[in-house]
């Protein structure tokens, strides 16, 4: 091979080399752009990395929020958030893979990402609502599954600093509040920002010992949606909850007689495993056969159905392999199964201002009232 | 076919001819394919191939470079 030759060879190679190295950085780049997307999928975050937590990836999915993806508000965008994720993630990996992970699972509140970057992408906080009704239609487990309609206004009010009221007040307004626990049940100081900045305060009076000012200033937080709406996602109904909506839309025939007592019997409380509460469900079908023979040739497909609800409720409420019932994560929305809004109104009293001494009002009407139907 | 023949005739530019196939396969295969949502852990093997090409490819490409250079 002659100088000539050889040399039209090396140049070619170069070409090839520096050509398909041009055009390869530029698939992987845009390869490397996907692979985060894969990394910040549902299906990768809920089926893959944390199969540990099933039982939030279950609820996700019923959920209000089930059209946002997990990244949106657990990762956040931008590089930093990125990287943070994936960096606190690592020592998770090894927890899961040694198997000495929590069961439940704690909730990671103090690393969630603070609602302005997340729920208020969305949602406008300054936003005024009014008062808006809620029809709350439950149902006794009796032979006539009777139902109860429950009819109320809440205030939920909201609007922009100067003119905030009622519930949404919390938000348009600047309240501080200190936590004492991680779980953020014990809130111990709470302090409203004036538009003069002059900050009322409010107290718990069984632990001022706890409250010191250098504690106060180092771990006070902002107020935020998450203080309320903390199950905004992973929602653990009960599986009351979840048969009194079944019946209330037709998803559950409630002319049939007993059948809310019948799934709260098969499903309340949680069984050691789902099959076992698949399995209750459907000894429904034999109740009915032996107890209303004539009843269930005349209803059969309106049992069936029924026991296929009643299924998928067992599969929304049985996790016992995670310890996780609907009493594991409280709601801090209302006051019904947490203590909720009394974590501070009825609580603390006014340590600062001309109403010293007197607790944050906790009177029922602040919030709701009821309605009569027409 | 000639043209092929002179510039793939060393291991170290074939290794990179198959290594940008690959990039461009795996690529392609990530975008038009579902199989990595609905099976996550094959989504992990295929998109797990993209950092291993790019180190493989790396390394591969500069020292082809380099050498062609010299």
């Amino acid at each position: 091979m002659n100088q000539a030759t050889a040399q039209r060879r090396h140049r070619e190679k170069l070409l090839f080399l520096m050509f398909a190295g041009a055009i390869g950085i530029v698939f992987l780049v845009y390869g490397g752009y996907q692979l985060i997307a894969f990394m910040d999928s549902t299906a990768f975050c809920g089926v893959l990395c944390h199969k540990v937590m099933y039982p939030e990836y279950t609820v996700y999915q019923v959920s209000p929020h089930s059209r946002v993806s997990c990244a949106e508000c657990h990762v956040g965008s931008g590089a930093d958030y990125l990287v943070r994720s994936k960096v606190t993630g690592i020592p998770l990996v090894f927890v899961t893979l040694a198997d000495t992970y929590d069961r439940p699972i704690p909730t990671p509140v103090e690393n969630l990402r603070p609602a302005r970057e997340t729920c208020e992408q969305c949602h406008r906080p300054e936003k005024f609502t009014g008062d808006i009704i809620r029809i709350h239609t439950t149902y006794l487990p009796d032979e006539k599954n009777t139902k109860k309609v429950d009819t109320r206004a809440l205030r939920v009010g909201g609007g922009e600093f100067a003119v905030a009221r009622d519930i949404h007040w919390h938000i348009g307004a600047k309240v501080w509040y200190l936590p004492l626990d991680k779980s953020r049940q014990e809130i111990g100081w709470v302090g409203v920002e004036g538009s003069n900045g002059q900050l009322i305060e409010y107290a718990d009076p069984k632990r001022t010992a706890e409250l010191t000012s250098q504690r106060i200033q180092d771990e006070k937080r902002l107020m935020d949606c998450m203080d309320c709406h903390n199950r905004a996602t992973h929602i653990f109904r009960s599986p009351e909850e979840l048969i009194d909506t079944a019946l209330t839309q037709g998803k559950i025939d409630s002319s049939l007689p007993f059948i809310k007592k019948l799934g709260l019997d098969a499903l309340d409380p949680p069984n050691s495993s789902l099959s076992e509460a698949i399995a209750k469900v459907e000894a429904i079908k034999s109740y009915y056969q032996a107890s209303y023979a004539q009843l269930y040739q005349e209803k059969k497909a309106a049992i069936d159905a029924a026991v296929v609800e009643l299924k998928e409720i067992a599969r929304l409420t049985t996790f016992p392999d995670m310890n996780v019932s609907w009493q594991t994560y409280r709601d801090n929305i209302s006051h019904q199964e947490s203590p909720g809004c009394f974590r501070c109104h009825g609580k603390l009293v006014e340590t600062t201002g001309v109403q010293t001494g007197k607790a944050i009002d906790a009177d029922c009407k602040s919030c709701h009232y009821s309605l009569a139907l027409p | 076919m000639r043209y092929l023949r002179e510039v793939f005739d060393d291991w170290l530019t074939r290794t990179a001819g198959i290594v940008f196939l690959l990039i461009i396969g795996a690529v392609i295969f990530n975008t038009v394919s579902d199989l990595p949502t609905r099976y996550p852990l094959f989504g992990v093997f295929s998109f797990s191939m993209i950092p291993i090409l790019f180190i493989a490819g790396g390394v591969i490409f500069v020292l082809a470079i380099l050498r062609e250079i010299r």
